[in-house]
């Protein structure tokens, strides 16, 4: 197997503040970006109806651009036609989005901060006021959906044949852990705000707030399926033709483990409670990966799973055999760098899981 | 009359079919493939149409290519083609809300051929921010854009207007081109979608798809997807231009041209038709239903690159009611994943087909359900209506309240295509498997494509739909035979009809027990007359106990009486045995077989 060159762009999904420089040196564990906020709730700012112009008129008063990032009490908008100063000002701080040329709404995109806590608890009916009986009625999510900061959790939207619309939205990216009555939990997904350079190599290029571009050389293996997404660490070998919880011991945290053999539901959990990045194996139940990936499991197209270890196996799942010379290779590389990502879309144009293990750097 | 020549451009392979006359009828005369060279280093499609076409040419012994500059095909020949390739014509749907106009905005551009990237409503959980970034990066042929009835909001429509130009999303060719954009929406607010729209995008007004609630108006939307997938779509995908030339009718979507075939068996015959496509990633089900067509497409439901997806969604147990054998679960899940990491292998012995055309029945059952839950009557109560359409909980209670229109007892016809039913090693596996998991009611015609020319005669039946279903009756089709079937309250083990008739002259007279399966080989060619006279508690078709007359045809299966579902049956492996046996699917000995092999991989497994 020859080491091949890589260049990859590394991209935040938001705007943030990009830490790599050119020519400066990554492992696959450092922090090249982050993310400064969540791309959470969106503020319609009604900027016509309140300076009393019509929509279309949006154009000429608006003193702020799209993309702009604006401060709580910047002037949005300016008119004077009523012989004194009508102004609209940022209610809070944000990033323009969107501006209505017909509505004559402008769209102020919120600077959600990342939320530290794992859960978030919602009382609706003392957040509405009302009884506990009718609030249970105004939840219109259901436990596993997930939830964006924003999202509406429960809403009133009738009373007494009068329109109104009152509601408690989410202030978390996470999924609903429970709903009992009137109250709801909210756990959070572990979104990082870090972006990692999943490449061992040299920094080539940068787009400032979103990309970075790294050079590499790595040995490329594909495994044949996959779960979870991008994980990295230190290459250790279990040479087990079955693993199982008793193989696994806290001294391999932040390490991948290649198996020869397949791997167990109760090894799979340990390695999660553990903290191991990710297992390569020969095999696997797909009944076991289905249990472990929990609901909304799409074994087609897979990587997004909210699983602490990725799974990657090199054979198929009725296959018998361990691994032969792809155990001899990595067995031969231990404690170098490696980094995998599960994602698996079985279609035409498929991805495979990928495997990299970086000859230049690490232990061995 | 002139010979046809017919090609469909699929995403892998480019299908040519010649037709000419022979004793007076326009035959089949000969079939060729070559790969589709949409992707690089070709980019080219004209370059696979070529290859299929010398192809065709030596089997039909004719010169096909034109050797004239700029001229495709000789002119002697009339030139058609459908295609699917490179991905097919894919539109991005934004709809107001999911169960409303959402839904018939998909109904529009489903029936226009179209393939969904995504169905965007103000419903949908999703965040703004989410909305902008779908749109942003979907790279559409178009968008089609509705919401609101007519003199209904116009904020709510107008604000999806300001996410795509926010987003500003590039179509999938000629980057340089203004992505076109269909507003079928509400009428007060064109003014606002145009001065929205206009400047950045190639949009194009047409009449509101969902005026009110009760009512829908899909064909003016259809149309001009179809005008627009002919004008930006083909004129800029690799090669179209020079085939768009080439034919005598406009290039139809692959699946416009399967459901439009079956739109004119339909009115030619007078009577519903259900039919399905079933393939690896994807199952199509098409309907016309009192002379209006619809198709859905079920997504994550196909027999190669998405059978996990099936598992997933039916549950195992499920897919274990319909095989003959014991099998450990574990076993039979790797065994389905197998399948999908390798789609392209097939079965190796019987256990392995017996699963797969286990996960058919599941597969198509659930895309049927798809189906009904789309295909609905339209909400009749509009002030309620009104109110639901504000309320999603009211507009869900609404929608659920209204009824399907696919009625089972009115089907006349099922169509079976895809390669698990076409390519069964047995016509009656196919038959089987499509009463298995359809479950007809009444009298009910069933048909195999047998050699996938339905979207070829589809885009034929433009210009010649008498041509068209001539050879769709004579060449294409494969008849399986008629189903009669019936629901009621008789119980299991009770006789539930007494059947009267004449076939080819031959007298039949039996009595149809509840719980049963009888399979009376009847070819193809053999017709006759039967009475099904039903025991009280029993309708065939007619309503509760009434007699049904009716001509029957034969096929490769013949006729079948089915009254195994809907009296509690309790299924095991020696039951489906008893089935799969009695209707000539499998010997006995392929079913010994199946149970030995899977007592060897449990076995293979637990070691």
């Amino acid at each position: 197997m020859n080491v091949q060159e890589i260049i990859a762009t590394r991209t935040l999904p938001y705007a943030g503040t990009v830490i790599a420089k050119v020519g400066q040196k990554v492992k696959p564990n450092d922090v090249v970006a982050e993310m400064n906020f969540y791309p959470g709730l969106v503020l319609r700012l009604k900027v016509s109806e309140h300076l009393a112009i019509a929509a279309r008129e949006l154009r000429s008063v608006i003193q702020v651009n799209v993309g702009e990032l604006v401060e709580k009490g910047q002037i949005l908008a300016f008119d004077s036609k009523w012989h004194q100063p009508q102004i609209m000002v940022a209610p809070e701080p944000g990033i323009i989005g969107m501006v209505s040329k017909t509505l004559g709404i402008v769209y102020l995109r919120r600077l959600t901060e990342f939320n530290p806590n794992p859960f978030e608890v919602h009382n609706i009916a003392e957040e509405f006021g009302i009884s506990e009986e009718d609030a249970a009625n105004t939840i219109i999510v259901s436990r596993n959906q997930k939830v964006v900061p924003g999202q509406i959790l429960a809403q009133q939207q009738w009373k007494k044949d009068e329109f109104r619309l009152k509601y408690v939205a989410s202030s978390m990216f996470g999924s609903i852990h429970k709903i009992d009555k009137h109250k709801i939990w909210i756990k959070s997904r572990e979104i990082s705000r870090k972006l990692y350079a999943y490449l061992s190599g040299e920094v080539v290029s940068v787009e400032p707030y979103w990309s970075v571009t790294i050079k590499s050389r790595a040995y490329k293996l594909n495994g044949t399926y996959g779960i979870g997404g991008e994980r990295f660490g230190t290459i250790s070998i279990i040479d087990t033709e079955y693993l199982k919880e008793d193989d696994i011991g806290a001294r391999y945290k932040d390490n991948i483990l290649i198996v020869k053999g397949k791997i167990s539901k109760e090894a799979l959990d340990k390695a999660a409670r553990i903290g191991i990045p990710a297992i390569v194996a020969a095999s696997c139940d797909l009944s076991v990966l289905r249990k472990y990936a929990g609901e909304g499991f799409i074994p087609g197209i897979t990587g997004a799973e909210e699983v602490k270890t990725s799974v990657i196996l090199m054979n198929n799942f009725c296959s018998t055999e361990t691994m032969g010379d792809e155990f001899e290779f990595f067995k031969e590389r231990e404690g170098k760098y490696m980094s995998v990502n599960g994602s698996t879309h079985i279609r035409a144009g498929a991805i495979r899981p990928q495997v990299l293990v970086f000859p230049d750097e690490g232990d061995a | 009359m002139p010979s046809f020549i017919i090609t469909d451009i699929g995403s892998t392979t480019t299908k040519a079919l010649f037709l000419a006359k022979r004793n007076g009828f326009y035959r089949l005369i000969a079939r060729a493939e070559a790969p589709t060279t949409v992707e690089a280093p070709f980019e080219d499609v004209t370059i696979g149409v070529k290859n299929a076409l010398e192809v065709l040419g030596k089997e039909a012994q004719k010169q096909f290519l034109s050797e004239k500059d700029g001229e495709l095909i000789s002119q002697e020949f009339e030139y058609y083609s459908s295609s699917s390739a490179g991905g097919g014509l894919q539109v991005l749907v934004i709809g107001l809300f999911s169960k409303i106009t959402a839904i018939s905005a998909q109904k529009a551009a489903l029936g226009a051929g179209a393939i969904l990237i995504d169905v965007i409503s103000n419903d949908d959980n999703r965040s703004l921010y989410e909305r902008v970034d779908i749109v942003r990066k979907a790279r559409p042929d178009m968008i089609l854009l509705t919401g609101g009835f007519n003199d209904g909001d116009v904020n709510f429509v107008t604000e999806f207007a300001d996410i795509i130009n926010a987003a500003n999303p590039l179509p999938r060719f000629g980057t340089k081109l203004r992505l076109p954009v269909i507003y079928a929406g509400n009428i007060e607010a064109r003014e606002l979608i145009e001065d929205t729209l206009r400047d950045e995008f190639d949009l194009h007004i047409t009449d509101n798809l969902r005026p009110s609630i009760d009512k829908e108006n899909l064909e003016p939307a259809r149309k001009a997807i179809h005008d627009l997938f002919l004008s930006h779509v083909m004129q800029q995908a690799p090669g179209y231009s020079t085939i768009s030339d080439a034919v005598s009718a406009p290039i139809m979507p692959t699946p416009l041209a399967f459901g439009h075939i079956i739109s004119e068996l339909s009115k030619e015959e007078q009577l519903d038709i259900l039919a399905v496509d079933i393939g690896g990633a994807t199952t199509d089900i098409f309907s016309s239903i009192n002379e209006e067509f619809n198709r859905t497409v079920s997504a994550n439901l196909g027999m190669s690159y998405s059978i996990a997806n099936v598992m997933q969604n039916s549950g195992l147990d499920n897919i274990k009611k319909w095989l003959p054998f014991e099998i450990e679960d574990i076993v039979l899940e790797n065994i389905i994943g197998d399948k999908m990491l390798s789609p392209t292998v097939l079965p190796k012995n019987e256990m392995e087909l017996m699963i797969e055309q286990a996960v058919a029945r599941e597969a198509l059952r659930l895309s049927l359900i798809h189906h009904k839950s789309l295909i609905r009557e339209l909400p009749k109560d509009s002030e309620l209506s009104t109110r639901g359409f504000i309320s999603d909980e009211l507009s869900e209670k609404e929608w659920d309240n209204t009824d399907t229109l696919v009625d089972m007892m009115k089907m006349g016809l099922l169509i079976a295509s895809g390669g698990v039913l076409s390519h069964a090693p047995k016509r009656n596996q196919t038959t089987i498997m499509m009463i298995d998991a359809f479950r007809p009611l009444g009298v009910t015609r069933m048909a195999v494509d047998s050699v996938f020319m339905m979207p070829h005669l589809g885009v034929l039946a433009q210009k010649y739909p008498k041509t068209a279903l001539q050879v769709l009756i004579d060449d294409c089709f494969v008849p399986l035979g008629t189903v009669i079937s019936g629901e009621g309250s008789v119980k299991i083990g009770q006789k539930a009809a007494r059947v009267e008739g004449q076939i080819n002259n031959r007298k039949i007279e039996f009595d149809l027990y509840r719980g049963n399966i009888r399979v009376m080989p009847v070819s193809r060619n053999q017709i006759g007359n039967i009475k099904i006279i039903p025991e009280e508690g029993m309708n065939f078709g007619k309503g509760n106990g009434k007699i049904v007359e009716t001509p029957i045809t034969g096929g490769e299966t013949g006729l079948i009486f089915d009254l195994r579902f809907g009296c509690d049956q309790r299924v095991s492996p020696d039951i489906v045995k008893e089935w799969l046996v009695s209707t000539g699917c499998f010997s006995s000995e392929e079913i010994e077989n199946a149970r030995r092999q899977a007592r060897e991989r449990s076995r293979d497994h637990s070691n």
